[in-house]
């Protein structure tokens, strides 16, 4: 089956010399979005995020536990990624591999320095305070899981609901609070090979791709940067990818608030 | 046009058909499909190798004495090297036949034909006659307007040349894998090709 | 929470059903582009989502018998399936106990001798859950295995059967299996014959209990069918409009 991989890979190099994607679709331009919010009865928060035929889940959840020694005043959140075996021809089923940590820790980290949730709030009592799950699970694999996944998560945060503290435990009865966002963060990643560079790189072009570069926005800030694979970027690539990122923040950012 | 599923009787007519199995005398079908025309069509499914098929495939590895060729099936075909006239490299997309294919569904493949520069597109064995269509009238029409030199392997792996209408081929080859009604289809696809030419030019 | 003592009042269950019946039941086939084949259902609060892949090539290569395909099965809850707080991640023993009954299932009706040295996968993600994910496991996964095109002898459907509150009852959600005077029986058959393909107990019955066990699970199981078979019609006349959409119909 490798030398499948190899043709595919041949053919779209092919086809990016000559200026064209593999569908058609312009260099810098997303394929079809869809976040559904809201969508597990049993978390406290949840959306379903689809980018193209890619399709990811996530959950928010809560539970009670200890904040960190050296913060002692503010909640604590999680960030976890599973890359479910059928969502991809090539994932085995065991403990995560280094894909599936690199997305969850990209994802977290847009969250995370962005600071748009005050983690001050969870906290509940002396040694008590919320803890926050972030679950991405991964249902579909068809290139640009990160884009997704923030985007699933976002949306999950986008309705979810306050657990109440009642006598030491979560109660999630009645009128609960929405938990408080300050901004939205969203993630737009680029691949390059051939020295060209493109948006949302679905799985073929993803195979292909020799360096990726991802950014985090919020408004006109840049909040987190991953960059990965073995090809380079220039400084002046760098600067152009992230104008574009700006202009994609906005384009997303109504999707996920409709 | 009746809907089967496995596990559901069939008429003992059916015994000894594509997709279906027997117990005790009687006859089953073992797919999820349409009965039509005394055929199962199945949903889905992988592509079943039989002695004289024509199919494509892509030379994965030089192996001793032969070569093993990825033909869209669990375990790779095999080609000896005394089958072919000419030397064959791993990438090379051949055309050739299933010679034999024996108790545990190893196939062997003979009469190889080296096919030029070119692309290959995988799709479902089950659509394979739709994109050939009665009396290869499907496939002959992308051929004659397109120009194209187009193979389709009945295992679902199809080869188009290096062609300038190429890009316009893959995109009807998709159109007719997700339009399979089959009323007027290739009446449609010519007008489809008609337009996607006349607005390259 | 506390736990209620009578679960049936006047032949109605806490959620208004009789003691013959169902939880309401969706299922959506071909809901993945990637797997071979999917199928995800809703049944009652629980919601399950099962992924076919294969026949491939068998990995590790000596794991492969040369003779037939192997299956393997993997039944996984999700750590935010549950009412109660965040689970953990991973296998324990009781998915690892679920999957291999799961596999056995499937050893028995998947038509194995046609895919010698090859695999068939079969994934279960259970993503909310609300008693018997099992069986629904077991019912999706034999649609997911339709839709992928594997040859089966037969669908298989699951439900389970209790005792609650010394009634033979069918289909137990999570509040009325907890109860501690209960029994849980989880069966799964093949459609044609009912043969017995899964069959667990947990708590106390006597033989002739049995009797109406199987007969509910029987008359149960014809019901469940005619989803399974819808769920791959839609797909199917789907297909032949160009339809097709390999989304996951949550919402």
């Amino acid at each position: 089956m490798s030398i499948m991989n190899e043709l595919r890979r041949g053919a779209f190099i092919d086809m990016i010399k000559t200026g064209k994607r593999l569908t058609d679709r312009d260099f810098y331009e997303y394929r079809d979005i869809e976040v559904k919010k809201g969508v597990l009865a049993t978390a406290d928060g949840s959306a379903l995020a689809r980018i193209g035929d890619t399709q990811v889940l996530a959950s928010v959840k809560f539970t009670v536990g200890e904040p960190y020694p050296d913060r002692p005043d503010e909640g604590v959140f999680i960030t976890n990624a599973e890359l479910v075996a059928f969502a991809n021809p090539s994932y085995e089923p065991g403990p995560p591999n280094e894909d599936a940590i690199e997305l969850a820790r990209v994802v977290d980290r847009g969250i995370r320095s962005s600071e748009i949730i005050d983690l001050k709030s969870f906290y509940l009592e002396e040694g008590k305070v919320l803890m926050m799950f972030i679950d991405l699970w991964i249902l579909d694999d068809q290139g640009n899981l990160s884009d997704t996944s923030a985007l699933a998560a976002m949306g999950a945060l986008l309705n979810t609901k306050l657990p109440k503290y009642e006598d030491g435990e979560l109660v999630r009865e009645g009128d609960l609070e929405n938990l408080k966002l300050s901004n939205i963060v969203t993630e737009h990643t680029f691949g390059k090979v051939a020295d060209k560079t493109f948006i949302d790189p679905m799985l073929d072009e993803e195979i292909a791709a020799e360096g990726k570069i991802t950014f985090g926005v919020m408004d006109d800030k840049i909040v987190t940067v991953q960059k990965s694979g073995w090809q380079s970027f220039t400084k002046d690539e760098v600067f152009s990818l992230m104008d574009i990122a700006f202009k994609k923040h906005s384009e997303l950012k109504s999707i996920l608030t409709k | 046009m009746d809907t089967v599923y496995p596990g559901l009787q069939l008429d003992k007519s059916m015994y000894g058909q594509p997709y279906t199995y027997s117990e005790n005398g009687k006859v089953y079908s073992n797919v999820f499909g349409m009965l039509r025309n005394d055929k199962i069509v199945p949903l889905q499914g992988q592509y079943d190798p039989k002695r004289g098929d024509i199919i494509i495939g892509v030379v994965n590895e030089e192996k001793f004495s032969g070569y093993s060729v990825y033909i869209n099936l669990p375990s790779e075909g095999s080609l000896s090297s005394r089958d072919s006239r000419e030397e064959l490299e791993t990438g090379d997309v051949i055309e050739c036949e299933v010679d034999y294919v024996n108790e545990i569904k190893q196939v062997s493949l003979t009469n190889p034909k080296k096919l030029g520069f070119g692309s290959v597109m995988i799709i479902p064995p089950v659509k394979v006659p739709r994109v050939i269509g009665k009396q290869m009238s499907m496939i002959n029409l992308i051929k004659e307007k397109t120009g194209c030199d187009i193979r389709m392997g009945k295992n679902g792996i199809l080869w188009i040349n290096d062609c300038k209408n190429k890009p316009i081929v893959i995109k009807t080859i998709n159109k007719i894998l997700r339009e399979a009604q089959f009323s007027g289809l290739t009446s449609r696809i010519g007008e489809f090709l008609d337009k996607e030419i006349k607005n390259k030019e | 929470m506390e736990k209620p003592d009578k679960l049936i009042v006047n032949g109605k269950r806490l959620d208004g059903r009789g003691v013959d019946d169902l939880r309401p039941i969706s299922i959506h086939a071909h809901v993945l582009s990637n797997a071979d084949g999917s199928a995800l259902i809703r049944w009652g609060n629980n919601l399950v989502l099962a992924g076919v892949r294969g026949p491939r090539e068998c990995f590790p290569r000596h794991m492969a018998d040369p003779f037939k395909a192997i299956i393997r099965a993997k039944y996984e809850m999700t750590p935010f399936s549950s009412k109660e707080e965040h689970g953990r991640s991973g296998p324990n023993r009781r998915s690892i106990e679920i999957s291999k009954l799961i596999r056995h299932v499937f050893e028995n009706v998947v038509l194995l001798e046609k895919y010698p040295k090859s695999q068939i996968d079969i994934f279960i993600e259970i993503l909310q859950s609300d008693g018997g994910t099992r069986c629904a496991a077991i019912t999706a996964a034999s649609v997911a295995l339709a839709d992928a095109g594997i040859p089966m002898k037969d669908m298989v459907q699951a439900v389970a059967v209790g005792k609650v509150n010394d009634e033979i009852v069918l289909d137990l959600n999570y509040i009325e299996d907890s109860a501690s005077d209960g029994a849980d029986v989880p069966i799964a058959v093949a459609g044609r014959n009912k043969d017995i393909l899964l069959f667990q107990m947990d708590g106390i019955l006597d033989k002739s209990q049995f009797e109406e066990v199987f007969s509910k699970v029987f008359k149960a199981a014809d019901k469940i069918k005619e989803l399974q078979t819808k769920a791959l019609e839609e797909v199917y006349f789907a297909t032949e409009k160009g339809e097709v959409k390999k989304r996951l119909p949550l919402y």
